[in-house]
């Protein structure tokens, strides 16, 4: 480089364009559903766009066409939920046991990241076979949060590693020098040092579970998710209603991991009136 | 102050095949202040957790103020303990971590936030009582260890290498504090370290170790002045260690012969035999230098380094034996007369300064000095 660093080189404006590009194709997409799916009454799938109305949103709910797509709904939040809770609690006890070299802690580790590997089309196959190899019955709060919890505690797991990394353990000993027993151990120093961490957590568990797809085709049973709906959709309906259920999915992900945040804000701001006052 | 005592009996920890502290016995008085000091790996920091109850030993009992504590519960014995990091909750505000140890106990909280607050007020930290401990510099986060340590009022306090983290002027003024807070409360500190002047500045006890055994326990003059082995001697420093055959015995006394044929006379050397290969120690204090070759008890060799220290000058002689024999004499005699390096220098010493080593103990040591 002999030239002034006022100027930028190539490299720069290459790598400036690499990454304009990526930005376009990461939110491109959602920029046009969004658009799109306030197509006016008379509008198609594509553009250009006939009048803007809210249109398609009211036909989602008013219309019989898509199916159960409001149940869809809500048992895709349960899911969400069920994962959300169990994904932050069993990784929160797995991550701390395995800071331990328990005997057999490798090949369980192993075993439990096998699933993140498999194809989820298989897995969710092997599971459906298994039920009724066993003589239960596909339900979606049942054969189904299995196979989404065979995605989701792999993940969580994971992040619990690199969350525990950052953990000091001789905080837990200072914390039993001081008389606490195990569970004030637990509840007064490890969950809330590791509280920003389990949040994270906790939301990997919420949105893997709530966009799953592969695992969840063969294991809801008879009553589908949100995502194998739109995916039916996707084939049968020919309406920009398509694209409604695109902007309100996309807008519930968004305000879950809003409320995230205002959660994680509100105890901050507890923990800081707390400190000030007695 | 028997009842903050302590008694390990027979105590050993291994990890593996590996023997981290090896059958130590030690009585450590109540209301003394105890060092425990060594390399790295000696086994000091575990023997210290074992008190605490943070680890439990393989075998062997430990006794505080008479009582079998060997396997009751952390925090019920009577210890509290201050941790090399301090440990301090990153989530708490400083009163909070002060006042830990009485929540876990269900002290009402507007009495055991006084009580925190009291406590640093003590360590002269009750103006940042609301802080977090993120918000501290390195010295004022060691206080507020110390308020959560001494909150409990334990019998015993154990410190683990607590002031390794401070800058030198801090380490020093932290070291008359601890002191003077040891006479204060009058009860037993444990304090582990790796620095030899920490350890002879305040302690009533040294405990000297090395590879999980305890080479010798007893007071700073008496480690200094009579050191049990020749590690004990390179490791706590101030020492020139000599090797010889004995030649002759008398009495309890012995003569000692070097490679080089100068004798060297042992006041006190109980239980050798002639031809018998020992090892004795020399104050580098108490060598003069002579104009010429000493008969008996002296060293003869060429000057390998000189260092200037202020109140006295550091002569480093090589003398063929493979280890350095260093001399410090008065600043004044030196630059009398200065010598450089190069030069051959004669060394001599008073009999009754030749301190026989009846450990076997030979390794190099490592003796830090600050």
């Amino acid at each position: 480089m002999t030239q002034s660093t006022g100027r930028r080189g190539a490299g720069f404006w290459l790598l400036a364009a690499f990454f304009a590009l990526f930005v376009i194709f990461l939110y491109g997409p959602m920029l046009v559903i969004f658009i799109l799916s306030f197509q006016g009454p008379t509008g198609g799938l594509t553009f250009p766009l006939r009048g803007v109305s809210t249109h398609w949103f009211g036909d989602l709910w008013s219309s019989t066409r898509y199916g159960d797509l409001g149940g869809a709904f809500r048992r895709s939040l349960m899911l969400g939920a069920m994962s959300l809770l169990i994904t932050a609690a069993v990784c929160l006890f797995a991550g701390l046991a395995f800071r331990r070299r328990f005997w057999g802690a490798g090949p369980l580790f192993y075993l439990a990241i096998t699933s993140l590997v498999v194809p989820g089309i298989l897995l969710g196959l092997g599971i459906s076979q298994l039920f009724q190899l066993m003589g239960f019955r596909l339900q979606w709060w049942l054969s189904g949060l299995g196979a989404h919890l065979s995605w989701t505690l792999p993940f969580g797991l994971l992040i619990m590693f690199a969350v525990l990394n950052r953990f000091d353990g001789s905080w837990e000993e200072a914390a039993r020098d001081a008389g606490a027993s195990p569970w004030q151990v637990l509840r007064l120093v490890t969950v809330p040092i590791l509280f920003p961490g389990l949040i994270a957590v906790a939301l990997f568990g919420f949105t893997l579970s709530y966009d799953e797809m592969p695992r969840s085709l063969l294991t809801v049973g008879g009553r589908n998710t949100l995502p194998i709906e739109i995916s039916n959709m996707t084939t049968n309906v020919t309406t920009p209603a398509l694209y409604a259920i695109g902007t309100v999915t996309s807008v519930i992900s968004f305000t879950v991991i809003a409320a995230a945040f205002v959660a994680i804000a509100i105890i901050q701001k507890r923990r800081a009136r707390a400190k000030r006052g007695a | 102050m028997s009842e903050s005592r302590i008694d390990i009996r027979g105590v050993s920890k291994l990890y593996g095949p590996v023997r981290a502290v090896n059958n130590v016995d030690l009585v450590i008085e109540g209301g003394s202040y105890c060092c425990m000091i060594g390399p790295s790996g000696c086994g000091k920091t575990t023997l210290l957790r074992m008190i605490a109850g943070h680890e439990a030993p393989s075998a062997g009992t430990i006794l505080i103020g008479g009582e079998d504590v060997t396997h009751a519960r952390t925090g019920s014995r009577g210890t509290a303990l201050m941790f090399q990091n301090y440990a301090l909750f990153p989530h708490l505000s400083l009163t909070d971590n002060v006042a830990f140890s009485l929540r876990v106990k269900g002290v009402a909280t507007a009495e055991r936030r006084m009580r925190a607050r009291e406590m640093l007020d003590r360590v002269q930290l009750g103006h940042l009582a609301e802080r977090l401990p993120s918000e501290l510099s390195g010295g004022q986060q060691q206080r507020v260890a110390l308020a959560r340590a001494l909150i409990t009022n334990p019998k015993v306090l154990l410190l683990d290498e607590p002031l390794s983290a401070l800058d030198e002027f801090l380490r020093l003024r932290m070291r008359v504090e601890l002191k003077r807070l040891q006479n204060e409360l009058g009860i037993t500190f444990i304090h582990v370290t790796h620095t030899q002047p920490e350890a002879i500045a305040l302690a009533d006890q040294v405990v000297v170790m090395d590879h999980g055994l305890i080479e010798q326990a007893a007071s700073p003059r008496e480690i200094y002045n009579h050191p049990h082995s020749p590690y004990v001697a390179r490791f706590m420093g101030g020492q020139n260690v000599l090797s010889g055959k004995v030649e002759s015995v008398a009495g309890t006394g012995a003569v000692v012969v070097a490679p080089g044929g100068m004798a060297w006379d042992l006041p006190e050397a109980p239980g050798v035999q002639p031809g018998q290969e020992v090892r004795f120690s020399v104050r580098r204090d108490r060598i003069r230098v002579v104009p010429d070759e000493p008969a008996r008890n002296g060293v003869s060799g060429r000057v390998i380094n000189t260092e200037y220290q202020g109140t006295f000058v550091k002569l480093a002689l090589e003398t063929g034996s493979g280890e350095e024999f260093i001399i410090t004499m008065g600043d004044e005699a030196w630059f009398a007369r200065p010598i450089r390096v190069g030069e051959t220098v004669h060394a001599a010493w008073e009999p009754g300064m030749s301190h026989f080593l009846q450990g076997s103990n030979n390794s190099v040591g490592t003796p830090l000095e600050d």
